[in-house]
Parts: C-alpha cells; structure tokens; sequence
C-alpha cells in the first residue's frame, strides 16, 4: 500500500471522481492531483523529487498541454521512463491523439475515459 | 516590285565595274606586254639583219678578195707572153701559179680564142685547141672582156670538160692588138668555199648565188633555189665583176616569231589572270557593299516591322534610362494604360508612375539588373493613372541596350491584369476563408467531442460508482456529481449554440456604429471592475470613427477586449489601456493596448483564438472570449491581430472592412 499515484487533469468534477475512484480501487497507499500541468512540473522538474509510481496525465490543459509537460519534464529527468509510468487518460478518443502518445516513449500507455476501478487495479498492480 | 529592280539594278552597277575593271586591267596589261615584245621582236630582227649585212659584207669581201687574186694571177700568166706573142715558160710557171693560190683551179692561155696552154693538164686536156670565140655560149662574155678591155669573170657554167666553175678571162692586147685571153678557172665549189659563205652563214642562213645572163639579161641561180628569197630578211649583193650577186635569207625566217610565241602567251595567260584578279579584288568589296546595301534594306523592313509591332502592341510597351529610371519612349497602349497620350510620359520617371507600395520591390529589381545580377524580372505591381486610379499590371524588364559598363536602357513590357489580379486577390482571400473556416470546422468538432465526451464519460463513471457504491450517504453523493456534470454540460452547450449562432447567421443587421459611443457603454459596464484595478483607460477614438457593424457583436467584442486587459493586468503596475481608432488605407482600425501579463506569442500564438484555449490558470479563463471576438470580427469581414510579449503588454488590432 506504499504506492502513489498522481492525476494531472484541469477538469474539476473529474477530479473528483478520480478521486472515488481510486479509493475504491484501494491499491495506492498515497495519492496527489494536480490541475494543470505547469503546477506539477513545477514540483517535478527537481531531480531530487521522487516522482510518484504512476501518473494519469490528461492532454488539454490550460498553460501546459500534457504533451509539452512530457516533454519539458524529460529533459529535465533523462531517466524519466524509468522513474515512473505516465498514462496518457482524456475524453478525446482521436487518433491524432493516439498515434501522438505512441511515439512518446515515455508513455506507458493511452486510456481513454471514464476508467474503470478494475483498470486502475490492473494498472496498480503492473507496478 | 519596284524596290526590287532597283536593287538588282544597284547589284548590276556595283557589279559592272570589277568586270570592266577586270577587262580594262588585262588589255592594259596585254597592250603593254605586246608593245614590249614588238619592241623586243624589231630588236631581235634587226639584230638578224645586221648579222645577215655583216655576213654578206664579208663574202662580198672574200669573193673580191678572190677575184682579185685571180686577177693578179691572169696578170702574172699574161706576162709569160712577149711581144711577138710567145709563150714562154708556161710549164714552169703555171704549176707555181696555180699550186701557190689553192683559190683558183686552172689556168689557160688562148691566144686568138684557141685554148693553148692549159694547167693541170689532167681531166682537162679535151678542150685544148678548143675555139671559144667560135662557141655561141661563149663567145658573148668573151667579146664583152675585148670590148671592155678588162678582166671579166664569165660564168659559173658547165665546162666542156666537164664540172661548174667560174671563167676569168683577161684579153691581152699587145701593141693594141688583142693576142688572146689569159684564162683563170675557178670552181664554183671553190669559190663557195672562199667566200666563207657556208661557214659564215652556218644553219642558220640559206644563201643564193646568181648571175645575170649577158644575153637574156636574166638572173640565173646556181644554187639550189631557197624559199622566201624575196623575204625582208633577206640580203643581197651585187659583185661588179661579173654582175653576180649573193643572196642571204634566214632558214628559219619564222624563228623569232616561234622564240617569242611562248612569251606572247605568257602575256595573254598573265594577262587574263591578272584581270580575273583584279576583278575577284574589285569583285569582294563590291560584293560586301551589295550585301551591306541588301542588309541595310532588311535592316529597315525589321525596324519597319518593329516599329509596327511596337506602336500596334496590344500590351504596353516602353523603353527606359536604366540610370536615371526615365521613359524615353512609350507605345500607344503603354500611354493609354496611364491614362495619357503617347508622348506625354516620356520624361517620367518610373517611380512616379508606381504605387508606392511597390517602389521598393521594382527599385530593388532595377538595382540587381543595373548591377547585372539578373537580366529580366518579370513583376506584378500597381500603376497609379492620371486619373489617380490603380491598375494591376504585370511588368516585365529586360535589358534593351548594353555600354561596357552595365546597361543603357530598358524595355518594359506592361499587361493590365487588374480584373485578373482583382479576382485572383478575391479567390484567394475565399481560399483563405474557406480554409479558415475549415480549420476552425475542424478544431469545433474536435472541441465539440472532446468537451462532450469529457461530460459523457464523467457520467459513465460516476454511474459505475454508483453502482459500486455501498452506502446511501455514497450514492447520494455520486448524485451530487452528477447534477455538476449537468451543470458543466449545459454551460459547453450554451458555449456551443453561442458559437454556432455567430458562425451560421449570415444576415445580420449591419449598421453604422459610432465606435466611441459604444466603447463608452462597455466602460461604464466595466466601471466597477476598472475601479478595482485602479485602472487607467485612456481613449482615443476619433468622433468620426464610424463602421459598419452588428450591434450586439460590438457590445461584445469592446467587453470581451477590455475585461480581458482588466483580467490579464499585471499586478505589480497600474494597469494602463489605450483605446484609439486610426485609419489605415481607408480603412477604420481599433486598437486596444494593454501593460499586462502579455502573453507567450512563441508558444500560444497560434492557440490564441482557439476555443478553449486558455492559457492561465484562472478558472474565470474559459478560452471563449478571445475565440467569440474573432468569430464575431470574421463574420462582418475584418480581422484581428496580436502582438504580446510576457510581462510587457498586449496589443490587439482589429481591422473593420468598409
């Protein structure tokens, strides 16, 4: 149960969901939530902070999209594929969008909304 | 047709006179090399006459020579006889005579005609006691040397006994009283060969020898007979002794003619080349001058179809001082496309016919042809008639005439492609809408999926919840949720409807606005805002400044301007918002400046309009205003634009259509 997890989503009501759901999936011992994405990479962008074992990134996001924190947060941290599995988890079901994540190698994988409370355990436990 | 017989008439007179150089410089060449070889054939033959006049001379001169000698000897003979008409001493002194003088061959005494003595004896001993006087074919000659009482030389005849030879025969006379002849015999033969004739003449001459008949008075030849003894060439003497006479001809008397034949046709061969020169010389010059001639009359067809082609262009042409950009010269069409009458542009500088907008791209052209980096530019540019009109046009410059340096003067060619060009400009502004539109299209459905699926899939999930949910208090507040779902869902609704109402009404009432009227109605609606800010707004717009508008687009697009510059203000400085209006091109501008936050240009310029592009974290920041305004300003066909820079400022510009 020392596993965190953090959602990066602008979408207040889902946050609030995200939030049952993971309760409910009952698998991550610690859990934060970000608004937008500059405000995590703010915190992220320092070496020394130990990022959480998963992250569900949305991708339209005002300030930083999800794509540019990725990229802003990888050269910052070289290893970042290593250090933590990013998620890439919005309503938009556009292949655009899909292929995009695909060529990100530091995205683990492209969910799209709602997610279950299975798929969380599931995600949890790859960890 | 008339032009060109005179041509062919001018190729004839220039022709004609290397021809009748040609023939003048051969027969000039011809007189002049047979003068010369006349001369040199006179010379020849009189050279040939004198040699001929000496030969004669001289046999002339051995034949008396040996005359003489017989003389002498006929004298000595007649001396053996004394005064009773004795002969003494004949065989002693006869053989002495006639072998001491090899020129003569016998020697007789006839006293009273009767041929007496005679030496040799040998072959002639038949005529001894032989009467000459009694002879017919003698006796003539014989009484002419007793009449004459001198030596006479009778002959050449045939001898009795037997051969031709000349008869010396000197009457002796003692004591007045003719005795008989003391006789010397000479063979023609040997007189021949004294006379040296032969030697003297070599191959070269034919000689005659001839006697005139004492009886007849005839010329007798004794010699076989030569040809062309009447010839000029040749030469006769008359030996008195005996009237005989030696004739000399040339055998060849044609020689000197043959000797110069080969020279004469050297002359005539010369000559005929010398005049073939002398025309191929005359004929060059003549010939270039022809086709000089013959070019120059192309020359002025080609400038005449120039010409032609110049004034009746259907596009305008004109020539121009590449240095100081002057026209120098213009076709009708070039001068009616300004407006002007053909002459009347010529001094213009091309710049002054140029819209100033398009100065500098056609200065710089000129430049690089006038440096020589190019040599043509082709160019669409705005021309300003005298009427002051525009007219589109497509120019192309290309060099016309070159000195060492770079080039002297230019031809521009000009086409009117104003109705082209003002169709091409409007199908590309629809392009440009069409495209716009489309991309916008595009980004709304995006958005339109997007933003319902984000409130679809929230209910999804809450319903899954709800489902899992094991307490009352749980569902009942999964049902809390759902009533916020709602709510966002009807707000992306109202924001859609909003949207599709700009972008679908297409008849709006448009109406004359006086911008400062209604900015004036947006501030007092902001006034309290303004005064939380501390704000200052100053406002510069013209009390003219009137556009064609829809009214409530107004309302909305000054809000959304200035509450944005309120919003976005940076806290640190007391906001500062200029307001003014300005004309551009004719055109009404608002602009709206601000001191904010600014934003990042490099990363949100092309966002920046977008629905649901927000680029702060506020949560009043939707991304509608900015994306509405636009929407709004291309509906009643102007346009926005932004320049921002973080931490300095924003300034939109909106541009109104007439």
């Amino acid at each position: 149960m020392n596993k965190e997890i953090c959602v990066i989503d602008d979408d207040y009501i889902y946050q609030l969901i995200i939030d049952k759901i993971i309760r409910r999936a009952a698998i991550f011992g610690k859990r934060t939530a970000y608004k937008n994405a500059a405000n995590a990479f703010q915190q992220f962008k320092d070496p020394e902070f130990p990022l959480p074992h998963l992250i569900l990134l949305d991708i339209n996001m005002p300030l930083m999209d999800g794509w540019e924190f990725i990229t802003q947060l990888s050269s910052c941290r070289p290893n970042l594929k290593d250090e933590t599995k990013i998620y890439i988890v919005t309503s938009s079901i556009a292949t655009a969008d899909k292929l995009k994540a695909a060529s990100f190698k530091e995205i683990s994988g492209f969910l799209s909304k709602p997610l279950s409370v299975q798929q969380l355990k599931e995600l949890g436990e790859q960890i | 047709m008339k032009e060109g017989n005179s041509r062919l008439y001018i190729l004839r007179k220039r022709f004609s006179r290397p021809v009748l150089a040609g023939i003048f410089s051969f027969l000039f060449f011809i007189f002049l090399g047979y003068f010369l070889l006349w001369q040199r054939f006179q010379i020849l033959n009189e050279e040939e006459l004198r040699e001929m006049s000496n030969i004669i001379n001289l046999v002339e001169n051995n034949v008396e020579q040996s005359l003489q000698n017989s003389y002498s000897i006929a004298l000595s003979l007649a001396l053996l006889v004394d005064d009773e008409g004795n002969i003494n001493n004949f065989e002693e002194i006869a053989p002495q005579l006639v072998d001491g003088n090899p020129n003569i061959d016998v020697v007789q005494l006839v006293p009273g005609g009767i041929i007496t003595k005679i030496y040799p004896l040998k072959g002639n001993r038949g005529v001894i006691n032989y009467n000459i006087l009694q002879e017919n074919s003698l006796k003539t000659e014989a009484y002419k040397a007793i009449e004459t009482r001198k030596m006479y030389f009778a002959g050449p005849f045939e001898l009795k006994q037997g051969g031709i030879a000349v008869v010396g025969r000197l009457p002796v006379f003692i004591k007045n009283e003719f005795w008989g002849f003391s006789v010397v015999i000479i063979k023609l033969e040997n007189l021949l060969r004294q006379s040296g004739i032969k030697k003297l003449a070599g191959g070269k001459y034919q000689f005659q020898f001839s006697k005139k008949d004492v009886l007849t008075g005839e010329e007798i030849f004794f010699l076989p007979e030569i040809k062309n003894l009447s010839r000029s060439h040749s030469k006769s003497v008359t030996l008195p002794d005996g009237e005989w006479k030696v004739y000399i001809a040339s055998n060849n008397p044609n020689e000197i003619l043959f000797l110069l034949l080969p020279i004469g046709l050297l002359i005539l061969i010369i000559g005929a080349w010398l005049g073939g020169v002398i025309f191929k010389e005359m004929e060059q010059p003549a010939k270039l001058q022809a086709l000089l001639k013959l070019q120059e009359g192309e020359l002025i067809q080609s400038e005449l179809k120039f010409r032609t082609i110049f004034d009746q262009a259907a596009i305008g042409i004109a020539r121009l001082d590449s240095i100081s950009g002057k026209i120098l010269e213009t076709n009708a069409k070039y001068a009616e496309l300004f407006g002007y009458t053909a002459d009347a542009l010529t001094g213009f500088d091309y710049m002054q016919l140029t819209h100033p907008e398009d100065i500098q791209e056609d200065y710089n052209n000129m430049q690089r042809i006038n440096s020589g980096e190019i040599s043509e530019y082709t160019l669409n540019k705005r021309v300003i008639t005298k009427n002051g009109e525009i007219v589109w046009v497509k120019l192309t410059v290309s060099t016309l005439r070159k000195n060492g340096l770079g080039p002297e003067e230019h031809v521009a060619l000009m086409d009117d492609i104003t109705e082209k060009r003002l169709s091409e400009l409007k199908l590309n502004k629809s392009y440009e809408m069409v495209m716009d539109q489309n991309k916008r299209l595009l980004n709304f459905s995006y958005i339109v999926s997007h933003n319902l699926r984000s409130h679809s899939s929230n209910i999804q999930a809450i319903l899954n919840l709800y489902e899992l949910a094991e307490s009352e208090d749980e569902k009942e507040s999964y049902f809390q949720l759902l009533s916020k779902v709602g709510a966002a869902l009807d707000r992306t609704l109202f924001d859609l409807n909003e949207v599709v109402s700009i972008q679908s009404n297409t008849d709006l009432i448009v109406e004359p606005i006086l911008v400062s009227a209604y900015f004036k109605m947006t501030l007092e609606l902001l006034q309290v805002k303004v005064q939380k800010k501390g704000a200052i707004i100053r406002q510069e717009i013209p009390e003219e400044m009137l556009v064609n508008f829809n009214p409530a687009y107004m309302e909305s697009i000054l809000f959304n301007f200035l509450s944005n510059a309120l919003r976005y203000s940076d806290h640190q400085r007391t906001p500062d918002i200029l307001i003014s209006g300005t004309r551009e091109n004719g055109n009404w501008v608002l602009e709206i400046s601000d001191n904010g936050i600014g934003i990042d240009m490099d990363r949100h310029g092309e966002q920046l309009f977008g629905m649901y592009k927000s680029f702060t974290d506020s949560p009043k920041s939707r991304g509608m205003g900015l994306f509405i305004t636009k929407n709004q300003m291309d509906a009643m066909g102007g346009r926005v634009t932004v320049e921002s820079k973080v931490g300095v400022g924003t300034t939109f510009k909106l541009y109104f259509s007439k």
